[in-house]
């Protein structure tokens, strides 16, 4: 019963934050976004497809929307819709690769509706999104992403979602080839080794703050500031209970 | 029209949505259903996958793509073993080739990503040398000797030190994480829930 009431609470404060926050920022109260380097890089790699006119690798990983991963995987598809519409506008469509079965129609969908929203559903092909292995063979996923990503139409690649310590493999290739390259996912491991390969890491819940950086939609922002406050409260929380143990108070 | 297409997607997904979370809090029967619906799905979209990354790769070795043209006979390989599995014909075919096969090559992959770590973190040292890069230096060379044969008096001075960087520093900044991880899987899924985020839609 605690556990259910925990978990109740916590929703429905979270769902209040959320619907509080949104109402602020569509009245027009500004909001200030910290500068997060991988996602000014993601910006500028995105320009230099364009100008260019070589395409984008970018893959949402592994985490299959049936799975305790899924909300890393739907961070993924959200921040590949915004890489998908700026390709379209420009006619340069990305290469994406996904590692799990149930991400595969989910990505294509993304891409089709980006497309869509720019009128250029004509230039949308399925066959652009590669599904490369089942989400229980990690490096074999990480082995054909890494090929993809090296195909010479390729400019750079981005991997946001959920991936593991496959994440290397990735890594390395895209370091060989001295691309430009933005690593993010929801597994320490995968985004402790990210930051030994580049400075363009995205950590942990900074995953799920992609959309509101690259959309900057007011729902988007709203999320990111109730995810703040949240983790404030939290911090607050330990910190009292550590207190309140410390002086005996909680057993 | 446009709005039914955009509407039927959405009042699926949130009634689902509902249904699984109202199932695990209260009703587990009604969320290990939903739960089993899901799963059925992941298989056909696994079907759906292997056509996918088939269809590529026969449209590729029909160019002459080498790489291609082995997976589509790996492919097929696979299929008529399985086949002559189910006949009766091989026993266990697809399971030995399986282990023969692909279990090294994973754990090739997998032994390649400690050099690839090992030279990543030496450049990471050359390129920025700067207080972190240091810290980073340290606690591996640190991690690396703590995990080697010592005498008993060395031990005696590093394992206390390795005990604290695992179950302290390592084991904080984890927690650290994965908690943010779950706020920002929390605000998403309400996103969700509610019908204000459509990955699923087709408009």
């Amino acid at each position: 019963m605690n556990d259910l009431l925990l978990v109740l609470s916590v929703i429905v404060l979270t769902a209040l934050l959320l619907l509080l926050t949104w109402a602020r920022l569509r009245r027009g109260v500004p909001v200030g976004l910290r500068p997060h380097p991988a996602y000014r890089t993601l910006r500028y790699l995105m320009g230099r497809s364009v100008e260019s006119g070589r395409r984008l690798h970018m893959t949402p990983g592994r985490g299959a929307l049936h799975s305790p991963q899924g909300p890393a995987g739907v961070a993924g598809l959200l921040a590949l819709e915004e890489l998908a519409k700026q390709s379209s506008d420009s006619g340069v469509a990305p290469v994406v690769s996904v590692g799990a079965a149930t991400l595969l129609s989910a990505a294509q969908g993304t891409v089709r509706r980006a497309y869509a929203t720019s009128g250029r559903v004509t230039d949308f092909h399925l066959r652009d999104t590669h599904f490369l292995a089942d989400r229980a063979y990690p490096f074999v996923f990480a082995a054909g992403a890494t090929l993809l990503a090296q195909q010479p139409d390729v400019e750079s690649s981005v991997a946001l979602g959920h991936l593991g310590a496959e994440m290397g493999l990735l890594a390395e290739g895209g370091r060989r080839r001295d691309a430009g390259q933005i690593l993010g996912s929801d597994d320490p491991v995968a985004s402790a080794v990210a930051t030994a390969f580049t400075p363009n890491a995205v950590w942990g819940e900074e995953l799920f703050a992609a959309p509101a950086y690259l959309q900057r939609s007011p729902l988007q922002l709203a999320s990111l500031r109730t995810q703040d406050i949240l983790r404030w409260l939290a911090a607050l929380g330990i910190l009292g209970i550590a207190a309140l143990r410390m002086l005996g108070i909680l057993g | 029209m446009a709005l039914l297409k955009r509407g039927i997607p959405t009042i699926v997904a949130v009634i689902a949505g509902l249904a699984t979370l109202t199932g695990l809090l209260l009703l587990p029967d009604v969320s290990n259903l939903i739960l089993e619906w899901a799963a059925f799905l992941a298989t056909v979209a696994l079907l759906l996958g292997i056509l996918n990354l088939l269809s590529i790769h026969l449209r590729r070795t029909v160019t002459g793509n080498m790489f291609s043209l082995v997976l589509v006979a790996a492919m097929l390989a696979m299929f008529g073993l399985a086949l002559t599995d189910a006949f009766g014909f091989t026993e266990d075919g697809v399971q030995q080739l399986f282990t023969l096969v692909q279990v090294p090559l994973e754990a090739a992959l997998a032994s390649l990503l400690a050099f690839f770590l090992l030279f990543a973190g030496i450049r990471l040292w050359q390129q920025q040398r700067n207080r972190w890069s240091i810290l980073f230096l340290l606690t591996v060379l640190l991690l690396l000797i703590s995990q080697s044969p010592l005498p008993i008096s060395v031990e005696g001075v590093i394992n206390p030190v390795r005990s604290f960087i695992y179950d302290v520093i390592v084991t904080a900044g984890v927690r650290g994480f994965l908690l943010g991880v779950a706020l920002g899987t929390v605000t998403l899924s309400l996103r969700l829930l509610a019908g204000l985020e459509r990955p699923y839609s087709s408009s």
